[in-house]
Parts: C-alpha cells; sequence; structure tokens
C-alpha cells in the first residue's frame, strides 16, 4: 500500500546538517538554466565540499550533467543557453561579464561518459593542457606526465609505450588516461561526468578504487547513474529530479536514512 | 513485392556493373588507340631478282623505284639508263643517254626527280629522271584488251600497264628530260657535284678531277611578253684549304644552298659558307669518323640540312648545324653529331633517305639492310639480301610502303609498312634533338607551315604544363578553401554555417567556360594593368588580419568579452578591404622603389636592378622563418618573461612585437635581396619571367576559384566529422576554439583534408576550359607565374578536331589523353584509399 510513488515536486532543497560546515571549493547560488524557452536547471543552490567526493545522482535527464557543465561552461557551446545565478569557483565568480572561460576551464578538470583520448601518443594526451599553455621544457612535461599517470594508476601499464598511441588502449585504460589528463592540469575541482557508464565491472571497480585514492588531493563532482557506485566511492551524495536539487547530505545518511520519501524511493530502487 | 525488389535488386546490379564496365571501356578504348603508337616496322621481302643488264660492281649513278613500285630503274656509269619490271625483273627498256662526252658524275636524285650529270669535259647538265603514270581505258587500245584478270600486267610500248583494283588500267613509264649543258668553268672530269633549287634560282657546285670546285647560281628568267627564257649562270671558284690526301671526293649542298659540306674519303668534311656565291668562305673543319676507317657512303635526309654518314666500321650518324651561343666559327653555326643510329660492324655500303620522312636505309657490305627513323633512333627494319652481297644501291620507295637494294646482279624489294617511325617512349618522353636546335630538348610542336616539318611530340612541355596549373591553382585555392572550412566548421555561428556552405557549393556549379572567359577578358586585362597591386595584396591582405587580431587584443577585458560575438565577426570582415585598399598604396610605391616605376618592363629584363624580384621572393621565406625561429627561441624566454604580466601589458607588449617583426622581417629580406643582387643572381628568367597577359597567375586564380567549392566542400565534411567528445575534452581542458582546431580537430581529420586537397587536385589536373582560355596555350616549360603554358587536356581540346584520324598526331593526342585519365585516377584512387583509411580511424575514434 506504500507503494504509491512520492512524486510531488519539491520546492526547497533538503539539506542534510553538517553539509553546510564543510569548506566548498565550489559554490553554487540559485543556478538557473534555460535550453531555449525549456528550463533544464531551478534554482540549484549546494556547495561542493573541499577534498571530498560529492556524488550527483538522479534519474535520467534530470539535469546532473547539464549541471556538471555548467561548472566548467561547456554549456555555452550550446545553441541559445540562458542562465541565472552564479558559481563560486573558490569564491570567484564563473559567469561575469569579464570572465575568461579559458582560464576558468583550466582551473576545472573534466572526464566524460565515453572515453575520448585525442588521436596522438599517450605522452600528448596527458600533457595536452601544459602544451596549450605553451610549455616546450621537455623535462617540465615528462614529470608532470609521469606524476599524472602515476596519480591515475596507470604509469606502470604504459611507462614503456607513451609514445604510442592512445587510441590502443583498453576502454578502462583510456578513462583512466583521460582522467591523467584531467588531473595534469592540476585542476582545483574534477568534473566526473558517469566515468563509468561505458566500462566493464573491472575497468569499473579500478575507476572507483582510483576515485578512493584522488580524494583528499582532489575536490571531485561526480554524477552517475550507479547507486552502488555512488554509495561505494563518495562521501557526499546530492539526488537531483526534474531540475532540482532534493536533497544533499553525506553518502552514509543519504541512503540509509533519507530525510525525503522521494529520495528514499529513488535510492531503494522503487523508482528512476 | 518479392518481384519488384528483385528487379531494383537487378537494375542496380547492372547499373553498378555497366558504370564500371563503361570505365573500363575507355581505357580499353584509349589503350587500343595508342598501342600502335609503339608497334614496331613490319616488313617481308616481296622477290629477289637477277636484273643482269643492271648489274654493277661499283654503286650505279643513279637507282630508283615509282610510286607503285611497278618498274625500278639504274642509270649505270656507261650512261645507260636500264628500267625493269619489279615483279618478274624482266627490262622493260635500255636507253644509252649519254656517251660523249662521258658521265663521270651524277648528284643524289631529288624526290621530284631532279638531278645534274657532271662530265669528264667538265661541263654540267640538269636533268631529271622520273616515272610518270597516266590512266586509260581498258578500249581505247587494242592492246590494251590483253589485260584480264588473271593477266593484270601486260607490257605496251615502252610502258608496263597495270590493271588496278578499281579496274582501271594504269600506264607507268620512264620519262628522261636533259638540259643543256652548262660550263661553270672546270675543264677536268666533274668528280662530283649537287643541286639545290629555290624559287627560280638554282644552286650547283661541283668538283673537278684536280679538286677544284666551282658554285653557280644559275637564274632562269621567262619574258612574259616574248616567252623568251634567259638563264644567267654566274659562276665562282670555292677555294678548299688543301690536304695533303688528295682532291675531295663527295660535294653536299644544303636544302636553301647556302652551305657547301666537301668530304675526302678519310672522314674529313669541310664546311663552306655559300650565302654569298661570290665571295664562298671556310667555316669550318672536322672529322666525321674520329680518325678510325673512312668514309664510305652519305646523303641528305629530306630537308637537306641533316647528313648521314656511314663508314667503313659500319657506323652510320647524323649531323646538321646548330647554333649555340660559344661557336667559334665565323658564321656562328657549328656541325654537331646529333645521331648514332647504328654501331660498329660491317661497312656502310649504301645510303638511302625517304622523301616523305625522316628514314634513312643503310645497306652494309654483309648484304644487310637496316632502316632507321633519324630523329627517334628507332630501328625500323632489320633484314638482309639473300646471298650476303655487298649492297651497292638502295633506295626507299616514294610511298614509303617498299625498299628496294642491289647487291651485285641481284635486285631484293620488300614490302614495308612504317606507322608511327617516328614515335617511341624515348621520343615521346625523353629529350630529343630536333633539327636545327642546339641541344636535345622536350618539344611539342605537332603541326608545322612546310612539307619537311617535323613534327615534335615531346610530351614533358604538356605534362609540365598540367603540373604548373596545378600548382599554382591549388597554391592558390588549397590553402583558402582548408582554411575557409576550419573557419566555418569551428568557429563560425552554426546558424551561419548551413548557408554559407551552400553558397560555396552553388560557386562549383559555375560553368568553367563561363570562369576562363572572365578570366581571358576581364581579369586578365585588369591584372595586367595592376600587376604591382596584385603582387601587394598577397603582403597587405595578411597583414591586415594580423593587424587587426593585434588591435582586437588590446581592447580593454570587458570590452573584449562583450564583442567577442558579431561585433569581431564584422570587424574580421572588415580586414579584406582595408588589406586590398592598403595594396593600391603599397603597390605602386614599391613598384617606383624598386622596379623603376613598371614592373612589367623589369620582368622583361629591360631595367632595373634584381633587388625588387627577390624581395619578392624573400618576404614570405624571411616571415616563415621569422615565425618559426620566433616560436622555437624566443618563444619560451618571452612566455617565462611574460608570466607575470596582465592582459593589456601583453598584448601591447604582443602588438609592439608585431610592427617590430614586420620591420625586421623586411629589413632582412631587403638586405638579403641586395646581397644576393651583389652576387648576381636574379630571379629573372626563372620564377619570374617575362609578363605574358594571360599567364599562371590569373589561372592560379580562376582556376582555384574552381576548385574550392569541392576541396571547401570536402574538407569541411572530414573537420565536421571529428567527433564533438574530442572537441569538447580539448575545451574542457582550457584550450581556445583555435588551439583545439589546430591540435585536434585538424590532426585528427587530417587525412580528410589531405583526401579533400587530392581531389581538388584531380579537379584541377582534368580543367580544360578555364586552361583553354586563360592561358596563352603556349607550350613552353617555365615555372614563372608571368608566362603561359599548355596542358594535356587544353592541348587535346585544341588540337583533336585538326588531327588526322589514325595519324601520329591523332594517336598522341590520344595517349596525352591516356595520361590525363591515369593522373586522375592514381590521384583520385589514393584519395579514395586515404578516404577509407580516415573513415575506418573515424570510426574507432
Amino acid at each position: 500500500m506504500t507503494n504509491t510513488f512520492r512524486v510531488q515536486m519539491p520546492h526547497k532543497t533538503e539539506v542534510h546538517a553538517g553539509v553546510l560546515e564543510e569548506d566548498p571549493v565550489l559554490d553554487i547560488e540559485g543556478f538557473q538554466l534555460w535550453y531555449g524557452s525549456k528550463q533544464a536547471l531551478f534554482d540549484v543552490s549546494m556547495r561542493i565540499p573541499r577534498g571530498k567526493v560529492t556524488a550527483l545522482i538522479g534519474p535520467s535527464g534530470c539535469g546532473k550533467s547539464t549541471l556538471l557543465r555548467s561548472v566548467n561552461r561547456l554549456n555555452d557551446l550550446v545553441e541559445s543557453v540562458r542562465i541565472e545565478g552564479n558559481m563560486l569557483l573558490n569564491e570567484d565568480a564563473i559567469y561575469g561579464p569579464g570572465v575568461d572561460v579559458i582560464e576558468l576551464r583550466k582551473r576545472i578538470g573534466m572526464v566524460f561518459q565515453k572515453p575520448n583520448p585525442f588521436p596522438m601518443s599517450i605522452f600528448e594526451n596527458v600533457v595536452y593542457s601544459l602544451r596549450i599553455d605553451g610549455e616546450r621544457d621537455r623535462r617540465v612535461l615528462a614529470e608532470s606526465c609521469e606524476r599524472s599517470l602515476r596519480g591515475a594508476g596507470l604509469w606502470d601499464e604504459v611507462k614503456s609505450r607513451l609514445s604510442e598511441s592512445a587510441l590502443q588502449l583498453s576502454g578502462g585504460q583510456q578513462q583512466r588516461l583521460c582522467i591523467a589528463r584531467a588531473i595534469a592540469a592540476e585542476p582545483e575541482v574534477l568534473l566526473l561526468d558517469e566515468p563509468c557508464s561505458a566500462l566493464d565491472p573491472i575497468a569499473t571497480g579500478r575507476i572507483e578504487d582510483l576515485i578512493e585514492e584522488l580524494k583528499g588531493s582532489y575536490s571531485i563532482l561526480m554524477v552517475t547513474h550507479n547507486m552502488q557506485q555512488a554509495s561505494r566511492a563518495s562521501d557526499f551524495t546530492a539526488f537531483m529530479y526534474l531540475g532540482r536539487i532534493v536533497e544533499f547530505g553525506r553518502t552514509n545518511d543519504m541512503f540509509m536514512t533519507p530525510h525525503l520519501g522521494q529520495t528514499e524511493d529513488y535510492v531503494t530502487g522503487r523508482f528512476g | 513485392m518479392r518481384l519488384a525488389e528483385a528487379v531494383a535488386r537487378l537494375c542496380i546490379s547492372i547499373g553498378g556493373a555497366g558504370t564500371i564496365a563503361a570505365v573500363a571501356l575507355i581505357f580499353v578504348f584509349l589503350v587500343w588507340v595508342v598501342v600502335p603508337l609503339f608497334g614496331g616496322a613490319g616488313h617481308e621481302l616481296r622477290n629477289q631478282k637477277t636484273v643482269a643488264s643492271a648489274a654493277a660492281s661499283a654503286p650505279p649513278f643513279a637507282f630508283g623505284v615509282d610510286e607503285y613500285r611497278d618498274l625500278g630503274f639504274v642509270l649505270k656509269h656507261d650512261g645507260t639508263l636500264v628500267t625493269w619490271r619489279t615483279d618478274d625483273g624482266k627490262v622493260l627498256d635500255t636507253r644509252a643517254l649519254f656517251t660523249v662526252p662521258r658521265l663521270n658524275s651524277v648528284s643524289t636524285r631529288s624526290p621530284d626527280g631532279d638531278l645534274a650529270f657532271g662530265f669528264d669535259d667538265g661541263s654540267v647538265r640538269l636533268g631529271r629522271i622520273s616515272f610518270h603514270a597516266t590512266y586509260a581505258d581498258m578500249t581505247s587500245r587494242p592492246e590494251l584488251a590483253e589485260v584480264t584478270a588473271d593477266r593484270p600486267v601486260i607490257v605496251a610500248g615502252g610502258q608496263l600497264a597495270r590493271r588496278t583494283q578499281e579496274g582501271q588500267l594504269r600506264l607507268t613509264g620512264i620519262a628522261v628530260s636533259i638540259d643543256e649543258p652548262v660550263q661553270l668553268g672546270l675543264t677536268a672530269p666533274i668528280t662530283a657535284l649537287d643541286v639545290s633549287s629555290h624559287r627560280d634560282t638554282t644552286k650547283v657546285v661541283a668538283l673537278d678531277a684536280r679538286g677544284e670546285i666551282a658554285a653557280a647560281r644559275i637564274e632562269t628568267r621567262e619574258n612574259l611578253m616574248t616567252g623568251e627564257v634567259t638563264v644567267d649562270i654566274r659562276s665562282h671558284s670555292v677555294p678548299l684549304r688543301p690536304r695533303a690526301t688528295g682532291p675531295p671526293t663527295r660535294l653536299f649542298l644544303t636544302g636553301p644552298g647556302d652551305v657547301l659540306l666537301v668530304t675526302w674519303d678519310d672522314g674529313i668534311l669541310q664546311r663552306h659558307d655559300l650565302r654569298d656565291v661570290e665571295a664562298p668562305r671556310l667555316a669550318e673543319e672536322f672529322d666525321l669518323v674520329d680518325g678510325e676507317g673512312s668514309l664510305t657512303a652519305a646523303a641528305f635526309l629530306i630537308g637537306k640540312t641533316t647528313l648521314i654518314t656511314g663508314d667503313s666500321r659500319g657506323r652510320v650518324r647524323g649531323w646538321f648545324g646548330t647554333k649555340p651561343a660559344e661557336a667559334e666559327t665565323p658564321d656562328g653555326i657549328r656541325f654537331v653529331r646529333t645521331h648514332d643510329l647504328d654501331a660498329e660492324g660491317p661497312a656502310v655500303t649504301a645510303l638511302a633517305s625517304s622523301s616523305r620522312s625522316r628514314v634513312v636505309s643503310a645497306g652494309f657490305a654483309d648484304g644487310s639492310v637496316k632502316t632507321f627513323h633519324v630523329t627517334s633512333h628507332k630501328l625500323l627494319i632489320d633484314t638482309a639480301v639473300e646471298g650476303g652481297e655487298p649492297i651497292t644501291a638502295l633506295v626507299i620507295a616514294p610511298k614509303e610502303d617498299g625498299l628496294m637494294a642491289q647487291a651485285g646482279a641481284h635486285v631484293a624489294a620488300w614490302n614495308i609498312t612504317l606507322e608511327h617511325p617516328e614515335a617511341s617512349l624515348s621520343a615521346l618522353f625523353a629529350p630529343v634533338w630536333y633539327e636545327g636546335y642546339d641541344q636535345p630538348r622536350h618539344v611539342w610542336q605537332s603541326t608545322g607551315g612546310t612539307d619537311d616539318f617535323e613534327p615534335k611530340l615531346g610530351f614533358w612541355p604538356l605534362i609540365f604544363g598540367t603540373l604548373k596549373a596545378t600548382f599554382y591553382s591549388m597554391l592558390f585555392g588549397a590553402p583558402l578553401a582548408i582554411l575557409a572550412a576550419i573557419f566555418t566548421s569551428e568557429f563560425l555561428h552554426k546558424r551561419l554555417k548551413g548557408p554559407l556552405k551552400s553558397i560555396t557549393e552553388m560557386m562549383a556549379s559555375l560553368p568553367s567556360v563561363v570562369l576562363g572567359f572572365i578570366a581571358a577578358i576581364v581579369i586578365a586585362p585588369y591584372v595586367q594593368g595592376l600587376v604591382s597591386t596584385v603582387l601587394a595584396l598577397f603582403f597587405t591582405v595578411p597583414c591586415a588580419f594580423l593587424l587587426g587580431a593585434h588591435l582586437w587584443q588590446l581592447l580593454p577585458q570587458n570590452a573584449y568579452v562583450r564583442l567577442s560575438g558579431a561585433p569581431r565577426f564584422v570587424a574580421m570582415g572588415a580586414c579584406l578591404p582595408v588589406g586590398v585598399l592598403a595594396a593600391f598604396a603599397v603597390g605602386p610605391f614599391f613598384e617606383r622603389t624598386f622596379f623603376d616605376g613598371d614592373i612589367i618592363a623589369w620582368l622583361a629584363g629591360a631595367q632595373g636592378d634584381s633587388v625588387g624580384g627577390w624581395l619578392l621572393l624573400l618576404i614570405p621565406v624571411t616571415a616563415l622563418l621569422y615565425v618559426f625561429a620566433a616560436s622555437r627561441f624566443v618563444g619560451p624566454w618571452l612566455r617565462s618573461m611574460s608570466a607575470g604580466w596582465n592582459r593589456p601589458q601583453a598584448a601591447r607588449f604582443e602588438f609592439a612585437r608585431f610592427g617590430a617583426s614586420l620591420v625586421l622581417v623586411f629589413a632582412t629580406a631587403l638586405g638579403a635581396a641586395h646581397v644576393l643582387d651583389g652576387v648576381g643572381f636574379d630571379p629573372r628568367g626563372g620564377v619570374f619571367d617575362t609578363y605574358v597577359q594571360r599567364n599562371a597567375l590569373i589561372v592560379g586564380f580562376v582556376m582555384g576559384f574552381a576548385i574550392i567549392p569541392i576541396v571547401y566542400t570536402l574538407a569541411e565534411d572530414a573537420l565536421s566529422s571529428v567527433p564533438a567528445h574530442l572537441r569538447l575534452a580539448s575545451l574542457g581542458a582550457g584550450a581556445t576554439l583555435w588551439q583545439t582546431a589546430m591540435r585536434v580537430v585538424v590532426p585528427t581529420a587530417m587525412s580528410g583534408l589531405f583526401s579533400a586537397v587530392m581531389i581538388g587536385l584531380g579537379r584541377a589536373v582534368g580543367e580544360t576550359m578555364i586552361v583553354l582560355m586563360a592561358t596563352g596555350n603556349t607550350p613552353i616549360m617555365s615555372w614563372s607565374v608571368f608566362d603561359g603554358f599548355r596542358t594535356l587536356s587544353a592541348n587535346i581540346a585544341v588540337e583533336l578536331p585538326e588531327a588526322v584520324r589514325d595519324s601520329t598526331h591523332y594517336r598522341a593526342l590520344f595517349l596525352a589523353a591516356l595520361c590525363l585519365f591515369a593522373l586522375t585516377f592514381v590521384l583520385n584512387t589514393f584519395a579514395e584509399l586515404v578516404r577509407q583509411r580516415f573513415r575506418k580511424r573515424a570510426y574507432q575514434l
């Protein structure tokens, strides 16, 4: 009899106690976004804690990826996008008349759903962000490459073939390469957009372990479809639905004792 | 439903197979027409008869065969003329032409039978021995009724009557006419003489037994009122340079009669300049046999310019006069050996040249006979008389369909077919030493005004022209098309992209004849009036865009971000007219400063030093070097220095650097130009040459315009098919659009871009109308931007209508078509292969 879905529209984000005390790396304030006349994000406000992994969960089309892409302004490339509100990256406005998008993006790393290494060598893939900054010093590049590949847990597998094409790597390796590429720029926040959705379970496991390792050194905002992954890998979880953040709290609390029935329905798999 | 599917499938298969078959068929047809070009000549021995009364141990004075190869004649040393039937060897007619004074020498017979006879009293007579053929009705004379289908040949009244395939009766006989004796001031027996006629003037040279040579001009004038003929003879002695070996043995007078060649048996030739008969002078003396053996035979080729010599060591060689710059002879001409036709072997005993082409036959002491095409050095026929007696006389039938050789008392006759003797792979594609040229050259000159003109079918000027047209149009069109494609695919607002692409593709529908017409009638004259401005455009337009970009950087941050949409686009568009206007100011200024005020006169070499030309060439080179050096060496240093600067500072610095680099590039180029000018190099004659109104620059513009649409479309497709997630990855990493385009999109789409360029190349190679109309169609090999050229395709269009079917020229044009077909086929196949690879790779991403 309690099987009926509780799908009433929430109006305000249910934020768990303690989340607001965390030091935010990214502060989203009343962010709204329209694709043409269709509103995709409604009054999103959340603070992403520094040095932690924050998972964004929610059913397909709820705006998770849109929110993620709004952080590094990749949505600017889409026709007729209009926004309201703002985000602050370490207290610097992301949206605003004088913001240099290129400089901003250099401070934010992003890993996409599908592994997308460039059709060039493994080495050049990793040091791409340094290259576009004009770095030519071979030593600096090599150091950065090794550090990033080690960081992404890929160094031992590829150190002997750095000059080979990145396209020869397996899917899981390619995704870790993309992570290495993202962390080579030493970003202030790392955005992961369903990083495991195109991978097999073993590769997924490795990526999750990697996320675990990166925690602490990097602040991570991760979109995922996979409840187990969110519960395993993240410190905080936000549940999104229809363009709104419904509930935001520590992952444990979100999965064990969600405040809202809607969240409970979703995390227990009763709807989604 | 099932039936419809089956029918559709059948139609599609037939269509597909039909297309492939049609292309293959065209290829097969081209090959089928071209192949005979390289086929050898054919020959078969027709008969070998004994003609006892014509037998002679020494070469006879004259030896000939008629046009239909029914009759042969020989003029023996005793002055008797023997005519015989070639089919059975029976003598038809014997007449004693000269008894007293005794005939002592005869000149070489000209194609129409003209001869000069020298006698032992020192007198000379001109005359002619020829065949005449008449056609008669079978019923006109009673004895002709004997001719039947079974017995087609009879002898009637000293003539040979032959029933032709058309059922007519052809009567062939020999005709002799001899003029009155002429005294040239020689009294000893004439041992050699030659004659050349030009209009009413005949030049005769004669050599007597004492070694004296007389040259005479005989002018025949006919009084139109009275019909009285006056003959005016002026004879002069030609002083030889004395030689210890005795008197010379042979005389040759060239076609126009202005050069006398005198040879001794030991191979020495003295060439005398006879342009002024009253004052002959020795021009040069040289050895025809390299001191080995002796000269045994010599004959002129058709046109009487090239001398063919044969010696006792079996070498057959061709010689003619050239005009090299360094000739030390008094008349500036030097005779050189231009053809080595046969290597050593049995001695050459007889030479005969064809009366219709540059074909020569040589008879040897072992009875072998070889026939060559002189220009192409092609050995056409290699045969021998039965019995192996030395060949004493040789003749090529007037229609080049037969060959007749006398060896002792035997006369052998061959049927020969000489198909395209002048064509061979080396004659078509390697440099060929044509008569009158001072070295072997690639020449295309398929038709000429005179009968003895030799078609010159060197393909390289055409292939060169094709490549030149392709090069210059790709140089202009490919970068524009590729950059335009990058711009539309990577930078342009999506809403503008669609219309712009359609408009560019519409450019492709412009008929090329319209483009060619505009190029020839509008652009070419316009550019000729504004050469300096047009050249300046190549510098001012890029500079205007660079300047605009640097100025844009100077905008305050807020304005920069705010104006980055449409206003920037408009400002960018404004750079073009600014660049053009600047060219109108800069061009004439440069023309005044470096080209003495007239660049066309400068190009013609009339004025000025070479600094301006070098400057034009060196500015792009130094600019590229500068960009390379700056990014390589100055860049890292600058980067570390400017790390702490803010935006306006960096922008101001960059602006200053741009200005400084412009000055630097110009100064470096100017300095280098002065150095090169000082050293003495001059670009004129190479990259620059005399300005021709319709030139490669015009073709570059217009054909570039013609290939832009196709290259643009394919390149844009290639760039657009680069997966969006790669772009996002790059942009997400903080790359600018330009960095994303240059580092990720273009390298990923490289093979697609490459194949787009190759397709454009294929189009440029085959393009006809533009090059036909906008170049002068001059088949010359010059890289100069300001020279015309002729492409394979334009050449076919120009010449095929006037080529005689199945002639060498006709087949050569088909070979041009085959070359073109092969060229475009290879280019397109290559492009397609690259594209396939690219598709596969794109699929992986």
